[in-house]
């Protein structure tokens, strides 16, 4: 009885926002209240996107953000002293995935009836002063982008974890984070962690210049 | 106390542990000879903040495509549209730090090439024309850059090195490309806004649909 009775506000709260009441309203010859734009409610919004859409702008930003850092991670090992093409083509192939995730995201925005936000901050934890440095050596920089990846990674988790949560409910967006972030992510994380680990264990000889010349001939294979 | 000790021992096991195994992260540099560097000053400096000018225009277009996107605006064609030209734009920043890579530059502060965050110029539009224009402006902007770049680096006041080169890069690669680009970017504006002109809201909804299908 007290869920029926719920229901029954909830069905008239949500009443008041039926596209079709107001392209009655609109399509009447009584005249419209002018101050509300036309037709405000046929829009995309549905399910609990706007409780999530400011993390998920916050994410496209945070992707933006990571692609830029690859490319200038990726110029570094470009450059004739350093000359490392397998690491430069890693951090290259990184750049373009962030990119290319970040416009993904704001198409998916767009489709649940949100819009773009680039203002909207990332929610990163920089680690401190070394945040913004990219020259970095070969073993400083996967470590970095390790921990750069898992952060990502976290974060589509936790944007997962709020589309499961009972107040923000939206199995449209876990799903979305689901199918095209957690699985990838998995992988990439893996794969930068085998990279720092055996490089790590090439790195503890006397003169590691061969180790690392071999160690780069195989990250540009691996591309 | 016993466990005190096992801990310190345990502690001190480590701290030993890791020392004995330390790393060598950083390499000797080998001994290359600079004089084949001859990029001047005011060259390189111009190339380098074009990466910026490049970063900014695409990172606009990309809030050209957010715009076209969203369901009120509901313009998939024109979205479409702007996400490529934000994808070239990106390219182009590319293809310079490659030049400068090529001609030895970028050793150092290669963090200092961008300024963050990255943010686009305006992120909401009126209609199509409107875009459109605005990307004309932009695009005749980045074109003003580029001759400003060939000029600096043909005549630099510091120096008397002519950099043919770069400048027959520039001149070859890029400002065809802008040409065309903006050529491209004008006819368009003129036939939507001809449409546009009689017939507003359906003119844009029918050119949206060409500008996804390729149809122009």
């Amino acid at each position: 009885m007290i869920a029926i009775a719920i229901l029954s506000t909830l069905l008239v709260a949500a009443s008041a926002e039926y596209c079709y009441n107001d392209v009655e309203a609109a399509c009447s010859s009584r005249p419209l209240n002018t101050d509300a734009p036309l037709l405000a409610n046929c829009n995309a919004k549905y399910g609990s996107f706007e409780s999530l859409q400011a993390d998920m702008q916050a994410y496209a930003n945070a992707n933006i953000e990571t692609s830029f850092e690859y490319l200038l991670m990726s110029t570094h090992f470009g450059n004739y002293e350093v000359n490392r093409e397998g690491f430069k083509g890693l951090y290259r192939k990184l750049s373009d995935k962030a990119w290319d995730d970040a416009i993904d995201v704001i198409k998916f925005i767009a489709k649940r009836g949100g819009r773009m936000n680039f203002n909207q901050l990332p929610r990163f934890k920089k680690n401190g002063k070394e945040s913004r440095i990219l020259e970095l050596t070969e073993l400083n920089s996967l470590a970095k982008a390790l921990d750069t990846q898992k952060q990502l990674a976290d974060e589509a988790l936790r944007l997962h974890g709020q589309a499961t949560q009972h107040s923000k409910q939206d199995a449209s967006v876990a799903h979305y984070l689901e199918e095209h972030f957690v699985e990838k992510q998995a992988d990439t994380v893996r794969d930068l962690a085998g990279h720092t680990n055996d490089l790590k264990s090439l790195l503890g000889d006397r003169d590691a210049s061969v180790s690392v010349f071999l160690f780069d001939e195989y990250i540009k294979k691996t591309l | 106390m016993k466990l005190v000790c096992g801990i310190a021992l345990f502690a001190f096991a480590c701290v030993s542990f890791v020392t004995a195994e330390e790393l060598k992260c950083t390499l000797k540099p080998a001994d290359i000879p600079t004089a084949w560097l001859d990029m001047v000053d005011p060259c390189i400096k111009a190339m380098e903040s074009q990466v910026k000018n490049e970063i900014e225009a695409s990172m606009t277009y990309l809030a050209m495509g957010a715009h076209f996107a969203r369901d009120s605006v509901n313009r998939p064609g024109f979205s479409k549209f702007f996400i490529e030209s934000a994808n070239e734009e990106r390219e182009h920043a590319i293809k310079i730090i490659e030049y400068l890579l090529m001609r030895g530059q970028l050793t150092s502060d290669v963090s200092k090439l961008l300024k963050f965050p990255l943010r686009p110029k305006r992120e909401e539009w009126n209609n199509g024309v409107d875009a459109l224009s605005f990307a004309l402006n932009l695009e005749a902007q980045v074109t003003g850059n580029i001759r400003d770049i060939i000029q600096i680096c043909e005549t630099p006041k510091t120096s008397t090195f002519n950099d043919y080169h770069l400048v027959d890069y520039l001149t070859a690669d890029f400002l065809d490309e802008q040409y065309k680009g903006q050529r491209d970017l004008a006819g368009k504006i003129s036939t939507l806004g001809k449409m546009m002109a009689t017939h507003g809201p359906l003119g844009e909804f029918l050119y949206d649909k060409k500008l996804l299908n390729g149809e122009l």
